[in-house]
């Protein structure tokens, strides 16, 4: 069995307008990862064959050690899904569900049950038709949370909440990683909460993995340079230069590999770095794709 | 699946019913007492009567598996631990029994009011209970197709051809000799007729069930 | 110690996250805050109290470690290095990187040293105590 909570390796799924291409992914214990990209990626499909809810045409799929998606009935002791598709029992009220699942999950933990209510401010006499947005995540996170799954998987945990729910959120989420065993997979295409939390970072479009690292290898590599031409100058063709743009002496190149050395390449070249930026994850994020999109389109 | 998990999810489907079968035993019986008040009272009774256990029927299936795949609670009822099988089983289950409690009710109360009150023709007693197990099968069809088929076209018009096909099942075995011959008299005639059509029936009702099941045996995508 | 409080971390500073961590750890070394020897939290505990992610504070205390100014023992945590007059020294590191982002932006504003220089000195006498501007002075001399 390995050590790892996630493990995707070359999962394809075909639809008659999507196809999922070679999807491989690996998450660790202790570890939160952001699943990133565009609506349509293919982000909630890749997690719901990770969930075994679809399953793969091939490719190896294994959460918490488990096969899926035969082994799912295992697996989901252990996990805890949320997606902001999904909607409690509309007719039932928030202590009905409590109850509900504390009988099916023995690792129901009562007391954080009750801690999670009063942070979140949520009523459990209340009808869940009666929650807002906000609170019907956080009714959901509340579920899932107080059973304390090993694995939380989330698409699209913060979507449409406001700032405060949206803080709220996030703290708990990190405060499942207190538990070094533990593990959180979150799909977003809000840039600001994945880079904030995310250790390991997955950029995904058009059913393909573009990029797969450390949050912090991201952030280190990628930047943005600006550079003053002289008038014979020829853009070096390096590897790691993902884009260029400007006019006349001025122009702009985004690398995804930078390293001091290129100020020397360009000088060489006949330009002057004139100023390196960093780049925040979703420049980052935007950069990737277009990239992605290009090499495709080739 | 284990038992706690079973017991849960059935147990849910009938919470969120209750009202709908509190409703059905009460407009059953009342159609039933309504039955014994006279030639007129009859026939509105047996009318009402036979509308609320197909009302019961589609009610039920729609509730188990449709309703909850359009509000979107599905999500919530698989992300729990079990598998596609074990989704199927209890949903089969629970809808069954939203239906099964109310109609095995009615379903009896409707042989011996037919068999005792004075005044009614007692000959109609086995082909109530024919029609009872008949809609039985309306509802276990209607679960499966909903279980299996996610347009709501084809769950829309299995609704229709499971009630249309109530008319040409009465039609069917009032013409049966056996049967016809003892619907007016005072005496009910249990004969080998009645017992042949009713295991007809189940052998139908226990196909219904067995379908769904084995197609979700396979590996499937349950959204 | 409230552990919400221990830092903050800005979106709007163009700063990277594992900087501001490291840069407001050093200054809490700087002002005697945390003391030589003092155990500080562990990198799990910091990240989740300042809800950012783990590999983000790992970096800060690596590079804090790398530069003497933290200690982490396997096991046992992470603590302030044992040293004399470290916050001393903290805080003229500290000088030295504002000195540094100084002559950056001069650069590109394409002021020669002396014009630095001359900034410098008016941006002291602006703040006022003579005994600031005798250093200055005295440093020229």
């Amino acid at each position: 069995m390995s050590a790892s909570i996630i493990e995707l390796r070359d999962v394809r799924k075909r639809f008659k307008f999507f196809n999922l291409e070679s999807i491989s992914l690996e998450l660790e214990p202790g570890q939160i990862m952001g699943l990133v990209g565009p609506n349509g990626a293919g982000k909630s499909t890749t997690i719901r064959i990770l969930m075994g809810l679809l399953h793969a045409d091939s490719g190896y799929v294994r959460v918490l050690g488990h096969a899926m998606p035969e082994a799912q009935a295992l697996a989901k002791r252990d996990i805890g899904f949320v997606t902001d598709e999904m909607h409690l029992v509309k007719n039932a009220t928030l202590d009905w569900h409590m109850q509900f699942v504390a009988a099916i999950y023995p690792t129901w933990d009562a007391n954080y049950a009750a801690e999670l209510l009063s942070r979140f401010n949520l009523k459990p006499a209340q009808q869940v038709k009666g929650l807002s947005h906000g609170e019907h995540v956080k009714a959901l996170l509340l579920l899932t949370l107080a059973r304390r799954p090993r694995l939380l998987v989330l698409d699209e945990p913060t979507s449409g909440l406001d700032p405060v729910a949206r803080h709220e959120v996030l703290s708990e989420l990190m405060d499942v990683l207190k538990d070094e065993q533990r593990a959180v997979l979150f799909s977003s295409h809000n840039t600001i909460d994945v880079e904030r939390i995310s250790d390991r970072i997955t950029f995904i479009d058009r059913g393909r993995i573009i990029d797969s690292s450390d949050k912090e290898i991201f952030l280190e590599r990628w930047r943005r340079l600006h550079l003053q031409l002289a008038d014979q100058f020829i853009l070096p063709n390096l590897p790691n230069i993902v884009d260029s743009a400007g006019t006349g002496r001025l122009i702009t190149v985004t690398t995804n590999d930078y390293t001091p050395d290129l100020h020397e390449i360009f000088r060489r070249a006949g330009g002057t770095v004139h100023e390196v930026q960093r780049m925040s994850l979703e420049e980052i994020f935007v950069a990737n794709v277009m990239r992605s999109r290009k090499e495709r389109a080739q | 699946m284990n038992a706690v998990l079973l017991r849960q999810l059935v147990g849910k489907d009938l919470y969120m019913t209750r009202f709908l079968l509190v409703g059905a035993v009460i407009s059953g019986l009342g159609s039933l007492a309504l039955c014994t008040r006279g030639p007129v009272g009859f026939t509105f009774g047996s009318i009402t009567f036979m509308t609320t256990l197909i009302a019961l029927g589609v009610m039920s299936a729609m509730y188990g598996v449709f309703e909850e795949r359009k509000d979107r609670s599905y999500l919530f009822i698989l992300s729990l631990p079990l598998s596609g099988q074990d989704y199927v089983k209890a949903k089969m289950l629970g809808s069954l029994l939203t239906f099964a409690i109310p109609w095995a009710i009615l379903t009896i109360a409707a042989v011996a009011m037919l068999s005792l009150s004075p005044g009614v023709p007692h000959g109609l007693a086995p082909m109530s209970l024919l029609v009872c197990f008949y809609t039985l099968l309306n509802t276990c069809v209607l679960i499966a197709v909903t279980l299996l088929i996610r347009s709501e076209g084809v769950v829309a018009g299995c609704i229709v051809l499971t009630n249309l096909l109530v008319s040409f099942f009465l039609f069917t075995i009032a013409r049966i000799p056996g049967i016809a011959g003892s619907q007016t008299s005072m005496r009910a005639d249990w004969n080998e007729s009645v017992l042949i059509v009713l295991i007809v029936v189940l052998v139908l009702i226990g196909c219904a069930i067995a379908l769904p099941l084995r197609v979700y045996s396979r590996k499937r995508d349950l959204v | 110690m409230n552990s919400s409080s221990w830092l903050t971390i800005s979106q709007t500073d163009p700063r990277p996250m594992y900087l501001q961590i490291k840069e407001q750890i050093r200054h809490r070394v700087a002002i005697g805050d945390w003391r030589p020897g003092q155990e500080i939290p562990s990198i799990r505990a910091l990240a989740i109290a300042t809800h950012v992610s783990v590999i983000t504070v790992k970096r800060a205390y690596l590079e804090l470690e790398r530069e003497g100014v933290i200690v982490t023992r396997q096991g046992k945590g992470s603590f302030v290095m044992e040293g004399a007059d470290l916050s001393t020294t903290l805080q003229e590191q500290e000088l030295d990187q504002h000195l540094q982002a100084a002559v950056r932006v001069g650069r590109s504003l394409r002021l020669s040293d002396h014009e630095l220089e001359h900034r410098l000195r008016a941006a002291s006498e602006a703040h006022g105590t003579p005994a600031a501007t005798e250093s200055v002075e005295a440093e020229k001399e």
